[in-house]
């Protein structure tokens, strides 16, 4: 491999891997956010008491939204 | 019951800075959290500052600020008492735990071949991670909270055993990518190098995610502390790639991380004890070690920069030496070369100008004629001598002189010698007279190249003395014999002594007065050396004669 296959190699990978780690970026910003909105907006905090309503995903009540 | 009333009776204590609250079970544990987080970023931090444009350090500061994210989040659930704060840190510590993974992988590809995985393999790796992204913040990323017996936990979705599950594909990528870039590698260091590298990465993501995986599948979060110890298990690693094998392209690296391994030390003590006396020793210590550690770290920088130039500068010497070495040995062939052409046709014209010289004597030529021929022959006989010298010398240097081994008397020679040039002192109004003991001196060596030493020598002295007295003195001692020339010339100058014997080199005087080579006295001196001889000269100064001694070894 010669020199300028290399550079060649290089600087087609760093553009590609730019783009992938602008996503990455944007996808952390996004889930990161709706957590946010989901807890601290809308509250959708769903509280269990017993083990038995965790195993059934049946909830107590949720603290905030009704 | 309310849910309110169920908070309020769980009476969780409150937090301050989101990390520090009485509600941690196991506070050594706990904090000792922070010692990973600090010491975390700054090894993080000082290879990236120290080598910004190197991309495995760039990768490596990426991956630790994600680990230092996560250990933040991860110090919040276990102090906080708020639902939200819980249900918020437990989300983002479950986005940021597989992405530690990613960076990992992208860490291993940088290490080993110091590029970024391909287009190919990041855009896998994006996939994995978009459910992730994607379906966290939803109930399948936490269910809930979970007020049973008052623990302070999130109840977990579906979506984590996915993140499990992709941590291990991700962990198996790693292991997989280190031993064949290990087995591909063709130096025996650099397989060691790799070896550590993913054996050390490895071991710090099994501990991160073992803890992680058993706490949640036992609902027992106390094992999830385990997971913390990883990094500082990975850090040592680094350091000894570090240290060993000059990883990662930054200098006196270890000094620094021994000086900021102590701040942190001391500074996490100072920010989590808080005990009067203690944390204003805490402190003092500090200030100190802060100003000891920038000088330390100085001066060992400064060492490095010193041993580099000097590296390169004898680097730089060694190739001008063995440039030198060629031109030298190129130089005395082409020598050797050019008087072996020159000696030819010199000889050829000696004895051509000898047979014209006869005829014209023959013939009765005029006076001016003779003469002129006469100096002729002089002047080639001076440039045979001198092609003479410089063959000699050139043999010399190569190696190639072999000397006679015969027998011959020393006295006898330097006797006859100074016969022969008697006529010429006198045509020249000097005395030459010889003294000492008349003793026969028999040694064992090259009668013909001592001669050219001794003939050299009174040559010498009566061509540099306009008037007085040329001596040689020849005197006997144990095992050897003493031959001086001493003349009444123009001296030698104490700054030209040291030089004199030296290639092309003539004393200021000598080169005022009379034609020559400077090659003479070298060429004596190298003879004289060859026989285990001495030769040494003295002057007391320009106008005060001077005088030449020759040391022999005798039988």
């Amino acid at each position: 491999m010669n020199d300028g296959e290399k550079i060649n190699l290089v600087d087609h990978t760093d553009q590609g891997s730019n783009i992938i780690t602008m996503f990455f970026l944007i996808a952390l910003i996004f889930s990161i956010g709706a957590v946010h909105y989901r807890v601290y907006v809308k509250h959708t905090i769903n509280f269990f008491l017993t083990e038995e309503e965790i195993n059934h995903a049946q909830p107590l009540g949720s603290l905030y939204g009704n | 019951m309310e849910i309110n009333q169920i908070l309020q009776a769980c009476d969780w204590a409150g937090s301050s800075f989101l990390i520090f609250s009485q509600n941690v079970f196991s506070p050594l544990i706990y904090y000792s959290h922070l010692l990973p987080l600090v010491v975390s970023l700054i090894i993080a931090g000082v290879l990236y500052f120290g080598n910004r444009k190197y991309l495995p350090n760039k990768v490596f500061f990426v991956m630790v600020a994600l680990f230092s994210v996560w250990i933040f989040g991860d110090l919040v659930l276990w102090a906080t008492p708020s639902p939200e704060q819980t249900t918020f840190f437990w989300s983002v510590v479950n986005i940021i735990e597989p992405l530690v993974y990613v960076a990992a992988i992208y860490f291993i590809y940088a290490f080993t071949r110091e590029r970024l995985p391909s287009q190919w393999a990041q855009g896998l790796l994006f996939v994995l991670m978009l459910p992730i992204f994607i379906l966290t913040p939803t109930h399948y990323g936490i269910l809930g909270f979970n007020l049973t017996n008052c623990d302070r936990e999130a109840v977990e979705g579906i979506m984590v055993y996915y993140g499990y599950a992709i941590e291990v594909l991700m962990a198996l990528w790693i292991l997989g990518y280190g031993f064949w870039e290990r087995h591909r590698a063709k130096d025996i260091i650099e397989k060691r190098k790799i070896l550590l590298f993913t054996v050390g990465l490895a071991l710090f993501l099994l501990s991160f995610a073992l803890g992680n995986v058993l706490g949640s599948l036992l609902s027992d979060w106390t094992i999830g502390q385990i997971g913390l110890f990883g990094l500082p298990v990975f850090a040592l690693f680094l350091s000894v790639l570090l240290v060993r094998y000059q990883a990662f392209h930054t200098k006196s690296f270890s000094a620094q991380i021994l000086v900021l391994m102590l701040w942190a030390l001391i500074g996490s003590i100072f920010f989590v004890q808080n005990l009067g006396l203690i944390h204003s020793i805490t402190g003092i210590t500090l200030g100190v070690m802060i100003i000891f550690g920038v000088l330390l770290i100085r001066s060992v920088q400064h060492e490095i920069e010193q041993r580099e130039t000097l590296t390169v500068l004898k680097d730089k010497l060694e190739a001008a030496n063995v440039q030198l070495k060629v031109l030298d040995a190129s130089k005395n062939e082409f020598l050797s070369f050019a008087t072996h052409q020159l000696r030819s046709p010199l000889t050829s014209i000696k004895w051509g100008l000898g047979a014209v010289g006869d005829t014209l004597i023959d013939r009765h030529a005029d006076a001016e004629t003779r003469t002129m021929v006469d100096h002729l022959a002089v002047t080639t006989d001076d440039l045979i001598s001198t092609v003479n010298d410089l063959l000699d010398i050139s043999k010399i240097e190569q190696g190639g002189l072999v000397l006679k081994n015969e027998e011959f008397d020393l006295y006898d020679m330097t006797a006859r010698i100074v016969e022969e040039f008697k006529i010429t002192a006198q045509k020249k109004g000097l005395k030459l007279v010889m003294t000492g003991d008349v003793v026969p001196q028999i040694m064992v060596g090259d009668a013909t190249k001592l001669r050219q030493v001794f003939v050299n020598l009174i040559d010498n002295a009566i061509k540099y003395t306009k008037e007085g007295t040329v001596t040689v003195s020849f005197t006997q001692e144990a095992h050897r014999a003493r031959m001086a020339v001493a003349d009444t010339g123009p001296g030698i100058a104490p700054e030209e002594l040291d030089q004199l014997f030296d290639k092309f080199i003539r004393g200021a005087a000598g080169k005022a007065s009379q034609a020559g080579s400077g090659l003479g006295l070298y060429l004596a001196r190298k003879i004289v050396e060859m026989h285990k001889g001495h030769m040494s000269v003295a002057s007391e100064g320009l106008g005060k004669g001077s005088a030449f001694t020759v040391v022999l070894p005798v039988a």
